[in-house]
C-alpha cells in the first residue's frame, strides 16, 4: 500500500499537487502536542476552510501549493482583478502557475462557490494564507526556541508553546508577514520567507517584551528619534505639535543628566533642569518653525505625554510594521553566491580552504553553522580545547575562521571576477547560507545513511507527517492502523535518527556529549528539520 | 533587562563585546581627572573612551593588526572634541574610521553628527555604528556604512546630523577588514569650508564660552561652527573658556543613602557570592582599585539605618537614625594574600567636628587577605573618604552617608 500511494505522489508532483493535498495545506492548523516528553505538531483541519476550498481548486491543475499561496497573497493584497493581469505580464516565467489558477477560476466564473470567492477574494484569501503558514510558525518557534532560548535563562520565561503562539498570533496577519515578500523572485518559496521572517520578529518580540516596564525617564532618555516620531505620528500628532513635542525632548536629552545611575531608576528632572529646557526650548523655537509659546511648568507634563505615547505605541499593532521592516530580509544572496558558483566553483574552493582549517575550527563551524547549536553549548562541548570562557568570545572567533575563509575565497574570486568584487562587498554576507547549506549536508549525509535503512512504510509515515501535514488519524486510516497511536512511532524514529547522529559525533568526530545537557534536545529538532526540508523520504 | 548572554544567544550574528567592570572605573577615572564643560559632556567623553579603547581592541585583535589603529587626532586634543561633539575617529591603512557610540534602547539608525561627514579634515571613509550600555557593561557593532551612504542619508538641518536606517547598514565587520588590503581608500567628495577672519571667530568664541549644559553646535550656523571646530587651535580655546568657566564639579561623593535604593554609582559592583551582611538587610558592593601592578578590591556595607536614642550635656534626648559602615579592602582573587604595607584608612568628622582617621596597614611578611577598619557609625548628610595606599600609589574615594 505504501509503495502505491508514494508512486503516486511521485505522480502528483510532476503534475503539481492533487486536489486534496492542496485543500489540506490552505486548511490544516498546528495544535503543539507534548508526547511522552517531546513536543510535537499535531496537525488538525478546519472543516469550514476545506468546504470553502474544496469547489475552488480544480483536479489535475498542475500548479504546485506555492503558486496557490502566492496566487492567495496577490488576492489578499489586491482588490483589482486588473492587477494580477499586470502582475503577470511582469514575471511570466516564475508565476506560470499563478496564472493558470487565474485562468481556471475566471473560466468557472458562472459557478456559485467561484462567484463567492471572486466577488470577496480578499478575505477568503486572508484566511486560507493563514492556515498556510502554521507550518512555518511552528518551525520558526521550535527553531527559535531550540537555538535562542533553550539554551539561555529565558527558559524560564518562555516555552516552546509561547513561541509559536507569539508566530501565529503574528502570522494571522498573513498579508503584512508578506508584505515584502518579492513575488517575482523564484528561489523562495511563501513558507520558507515567512518561516525566516517570523524567526527574525520572535527575537524582536521578546526583547520588546522586556522594554515594557521601563520607566518614564529611561524610556525618554533612551529613545530614539526615529520612535519618537513613529509613536508621535502613531498617536494623532497633527505637524505643528509633533514638531512642538520633538523640541520638547530635543531639549529635555540636551539637558537632563543621567547621573550614571541604574537607568531604570533614573529620578525625574529637576526643577533647574526643567528651567533649562524652558529656556532652550524657547531659544530654539524660531529654527523649529514654532510659534506657540508654553510655560516651564507644561514641560514635565508634555514630557510624560510623550512618554505614553511612546507606551501605547511599543503595544500597538504598529510595532509589527516596524519589526516587519526591520526583519526585511532579501533572498538573493544565495543565489547571487550561486551565480557566482556557476563560473568560479565556490563549492570546490569552500571545500578545500575548510579542510586547511585546524580541526578544532572544522568542529566548531560545524556545529555553529551546521547543529546551529548556541555559543554557550559550544563552549560546553569544547571548552577544554577553545580555552574560551564568554560567549561573545566564542563568537568572534567563529568570525575570525569564517575570515580565514572569506579571504581565500575573495583570492580566488579576484582572480575571476574582480568586477564583481569592485561593484559590491554585501556578497559575502550570502556566505553564511553558503557555509550554513555546506555543513548542514555534512551532518545530513550520515542521516542519509540511515534513512536507507528504514523500511518503506517507516518512510511513507514520516513523509506523511513531516512533509505533508497529514492528521493522525488520516494517516493511521491510511495505513490501517487504528489503535496504534501514530505519535509514539514518529518519535521513535526520529530518536532513531537522533541515536546514529550521536553515535557518529562521539566515535569520528571525538566529542563529549556528556558535557552538554541541551544537545538531545537540540539534535531532536535538527532532525525534525532534516526530515522537513531535505530528507528524500517518498521513494 | 536582558544579559550580555542572553542578547549574545539572540543576536548571535552581531558583534558583542564585554566592558568588564574594571575598564569602566579606569575610563570613568580618567574622564573625571579631565575638563568638561558640563555632566553631559562628560558623560559623552565617558561613552567615547570605552568605545574608542573597546573598538581598538576588537580590531587590532581580528583585524590581525600588528599595531592598535591610530586615534586621529592626538589624544591629549579629544576632551576638546567630545566636550560639544559625540564621536572619535581612528585610522587603518590609510583609511580612516568614524566610530559613533549611541545608548538608544532601540537601536534604529545610524545617526552620525554632521561635523563627522561635512568637515573635510574630519570626515571618515566609514562609520561604524556602535550600541553602547555601560550599565549593563557591554558594547555591539552593529555595521558600518561608507562615506557616500551617509551623504546620501537622511539630513536633518535643525539637529545637523545624518541618519541612515539601520537596515542600510553593511554588516560583516570582516568584510571592512579584508577588503581594505585590495582596493584603494574610495576619494571623497566635500565641499571646502568657508575661511572666517580671526575677529569673526574670536566673536563667536566669546559668545559661545557660556557654560551651558549642553553643547554649542546648534547655536551657530553650520559652516562656521565647522569652520570653527575644525581648527585645533580654536577649538583648544574654546574648550578651554568654557570648561574653565564651568563650575568645577565637586569630586563626586558616592552617596551611601542611595544605595538604600539600589541605586549604585559607575564601578561599584555586587560581591560575587552572598554573604551575611545582605541577608541582614545590608547593601554592600565591591570596586577594584589599581595600586601599581596590584588590583585590590574595596568592599562597603551600608548596614540599614538605625533610629537611636541620643541625649547630650547640651540638648534633650532625641531620637535620630544611625548608619553603620564596613570598609574593607581584599585582593582579587580568592584567598589570594595582601601585598605587605598595603594601607587602608578612612578620614572623617568627629562629633566635634575635628578631623580624625582610622587606619590598618598590612605588616610586611604577613599572609593576610582581607583587611578591615573597625565598624564606622554616621549620621545621614555626614562625610566620609578612604583611602588605599600601596607604596607610592595612593586611591581615595569621597562618601556621604
Amino acid at each position: 500500500m505504501g509503495y502505491q500511494l508514494a508512486a503516486n505522489m511521485r505522480q502528483s508532483d510532476r503534475m503539481g499537487a492533487s486536489k486534496e493535498s492542496i485543500v489540506r495545506e490552505f486548511s490544516t492548523f498546528c495544535v503543539p502536542q507534548n508526547c511522552y516528553g517531546y513536543r510535537v505538531p499535531n496537525w488538525v483541519s478546519d472543516r469550514s476552510l476545506q468546504r470553502m476550498l474544496r469547489p475552488i481548486v480544480r483536479e489535475n491543475l498542475s500548479v504546485n501549493k506555492d503558486a496557490w499561496a502566492r496566487y492567495f497573497l496577490l488576492r489578499a493584497q489586491q482588490h483589482d482583478p486588473q492587477f494580477l493581469d499586470r502582475f503577470v505580464e511582469t514575471a511570466p516565467e516564475v508565476n506560470d502557475g499563478i496564472w493558470t489558477i487565474h485562468d481556471q477560476l475566471v473560466a468557472r466564473r458562472e459557478e456559485l462557490q467561484t462567484t463567492d470567492f471572486l466577488r470577496e477574494p480578499a478575505t477568503i484569501a486572508h484566511r486560507l494564507l493563514s492556515a498556510y503558514l502554521q507550518p512555518s510558525c511552528w518551525y520558526a518557534a521550535q527553531h527559535f526556541y531550540s537555538t535562542k532560548i533553550a539554551p539561555s535563562n529565558l527558559s524560564h520565561e518562555y516555552s516552546l508553546e509561547d513561541c509559536f503562539q507569539i508566530a501565529a498570533e503574528n502570522a494571522t496577519q498573513s498579508t503584512k508577514i508578506l508584505q515584502n515578500f518579492q513575488i517575482g523572485r523564484k528561489n523562495t518559496t511563501i513558507r520558507t520567507y515567512a518561516e525566516k521572517t517570523l524567526e527574525k520578529m520572535l527575537a524582536r518580540i521578546i526583547q520588546l517584551n522586556t522594554m515594557r516596564n521601563d520607566s518614564t525617564w529611561k524610556l525618554l532618555r533612551y529613545l530614539s528619534q526615529k520612535e519618537l516620531t513613529a509613536a508621535l505620528q502613531a498617536d494623532g500628532y497633527t505637524n505643528s505639535k509633533m514638531a512642538q513635542s520633538c523640541l520638547i525632548w530635543r531639549c529635555f536629552k540636551e539637558i537632563y543628566q543621567t547621573r550614571q545611575v541604574q537607568q531604570n531608576q533614573l529620578p525625574p528632572p529637576t526643577e533647574l533642569q526643567l528651567q533649562e529646557m524652558h529656556d532652550r526650548y524657547r531659544q530654539r523655537c524660531k529654527p523649529y518653525g514654532i510659534t506657540t509659546a508654553i510655560s516651564a511648568e507644561s514641560i514635565l507634563p508634555n514630557l510624560e505625554a510623550i512618554a505614553q505615547a511612546v507606551r501605547q505605541y511599543r503595544s500597538s499593532d504598529a510595532v509589527l510594521d516596524r519589526l516587519l521592516q526591520e526583519t526585511h530580509h532579501t533572498t538573493d544572496g544565495l543565489a547571487d553566491l550561486m551565480r557566482v558558483e556557476q563560473v568560479t566553483q565556490i563549492g570546490t574552493i569552500v571545500a578545500q580552504s575548510f579542510a586547511e582549517l585546524p580541526e578544532v575550527a572544522q568542529i566548531m563551524l560545524n556545529l555553529w553553522f551546521g547543529l546551529e547549536l548556541s555559543h554557550a553549548e559550544i563552549l560546553r562541548l569544547l571548552k577544554p580545547e577553545l580555552k574560551l570562557e564568554k560567549q561573545y568570545q566564542l563568537s568572534r572567533q567563529i568570525k575570525r575562521y569564517k575570515k580565514t575563509l572569506v579571504l581565500l575565497l575573495i583570492q580566488k574570486l579576484a582572480a575571476q571576477n574582480y568586477e564583481i568584487l569592485q561593484q559590491d562587498d554585501s556578497f559575502i554576507d550570502a556566505l553564511d547560507e553558503y557555509l550554513s547549506h555546506y555543513c548542514k549536508n555534512y551532518f545530513y549525509t550520515h542521516l542519509d545513511t540511515h534513512l536507507q535503512q528504514l523500511q518503506s512504510h517507516e518512510r511513507l509515515v514520516l513523509y506523511l507527517h513531516h512533509q505533508q501535514h497529514w492528521e493522525q488519524s488520516k494517516i493511521l486510516e491510511r495505513f490501517n492502523l487504528t489503535t496504534i497511536d501514530l505519535l509514539p512511532q514518529v518519535i521513535r524514529l526520529n530518536l532513531s535518527f537522533q541515536s546514529h547522529l550521536k553515535y557518529w559525533m562521539k566515535t569520528l568526530l571525538k566529542i563529549d556529549l556528556s558535557r552538554c545537557q541541551s544537545i538531545d534536545a537540540r539534535l531532536t529538532s535538527f532532525v525534525e528539520i532534516w526530515l522537513k526540508e531535505s530528507a528524500i523520504l517518498e521513494r | 533587562m536582558l544579559s550580555l548572554d542572553d542578547l549574545v544567544t539572540l543576536y548571535p550574528d552581531e558583534t558583542w563585546l564585554e566592558l568588564s567592570s574594571h575598564d569602566r572605573t579606569a575610563v570613568w577615572q580618567q574622564v573625571s581627572s579631565q575638563n568638561y564643560s558640563s555632566l553631559n559632556a562628560r558623560e559623552r567623553a565617558y561613552q567615547n573612551l570605552l568605545c574608542l579603547q573597546a573598538v581598538s581592541r576588537l580590531l587590532t585583535e581580528d583585524f590581525d593588526l600588528s599595531q592598535p589603529p591610530q586615534v586621529w587626532v592626538e589624544e591629549h586634543e579629544l576632551p576638546s572634541i567630545w566636550d560639544v561633539v559625540n564621536g572619535s575617529a581612528i585610522e587603518i591603512n590609510r583609511r580612516r574610521l568614524a566610530i559613533v557610540p549611541c545608548d538608544d534602547t532601540n537601536f534604529e539608525e545610524l545617526r552620525v553628527e554632521q561635523e563627522w561627514i561635512d568637515i573635510p579634515t574630519w570626515a571618515a571613509h566609514y562609520y561604524l555604528a556602535v550600541q553602547i550600555n555601560p550599565q549593563e557593561g557591554w558594547l555591539r557593532v552593529l555595521g558600518y556604512a561608507t562615506h557616500q551612504q551617509m551623504q546620501r542619508s537622511h539630513h536633518d538641518p535643525l539637529e545637523c546630523t545624518y541618519s541612515l536606517d539601520r537596515q542600510q547598514l553593511r554588516k560583516d565587520l570582516h568584510a571592512l577588514g579584508l577588503l581594505k588590503d585590495w582596493f584603494p581608500p574610495p576619494n571623497l567628495t566635500i565641499a571646502p569650508l568657508p575661511l572666517l577672519s580671526d575677529r569673526t571667530l574670536e566673536a563667536w568664541i566669546k559668545q559661545l564660552s557660556q557654560t551651558t549644559l549642553y553643547s554649542p553646535r546648534l547655536d551657530m550656523p553650520f559652516e562656521q561652527w565647522a569652520a570653527l571646530i575644525s581648527n585645533s587651535e580654536w577649538r583648544r580655546v574654546l574648550y578651554e573658556q568654557r570648561s574653565q568657566s564651568a563650575p568645577k564639579p565637586a569630586c563626586p561623593k558616592i552617596n551611601l543613602s542611595q544605595w538604600a535604593y539600589a541605586i549604585f554609582e559607575p564601578g561599584w559592583q555586587a560581591l560575587s557570592e552572598p554573604t551575611l551582611a545582605l541577608a541582614r538587610g545590608s547593601h554592600q558592593r565591591t570596586k577594584p582599585i589599581t595600586l601599581g601592578d596590584h588590583t585590590v578590591s574595596l568592599i562597603v556595607t551600608r548596614e540599614p539605618t538605625e533610629t537611636v536614642m541620643t541625649e547630650t550635656l547640651e540638648e534633650p534626648p532625641k531620637l535620630r537614625p544611625e548608619v553603620g559602615i564596613l570598609l574593607e579592602a581584599k585582593m582579587i582573587g580568592a584567598d589570594t594574600p595582601l601585598c605587605a604595607n598595603l594601607r587602608l584608612s578612612v578620614l572623617f568628622h568627629d562629633e566635634s567636628g575635628h578631623n580624625d582617621t582610622i587606619e590598618q596597614q598590612i605588616p610586611a611578611n604577613s599572609f593576610r587577605s582581607a583587611i578591615q577598619l573597625p565598624r564606622l557609625l554616621g549620621k545621614p548628610g555626614e562625610e566620609f573618604s578612604v583611602t588605599l595606599t600601596l607604596g607610592e600609589f595612593s586611591f581615595t574615594e569621597a562618601f556621604v552617608v
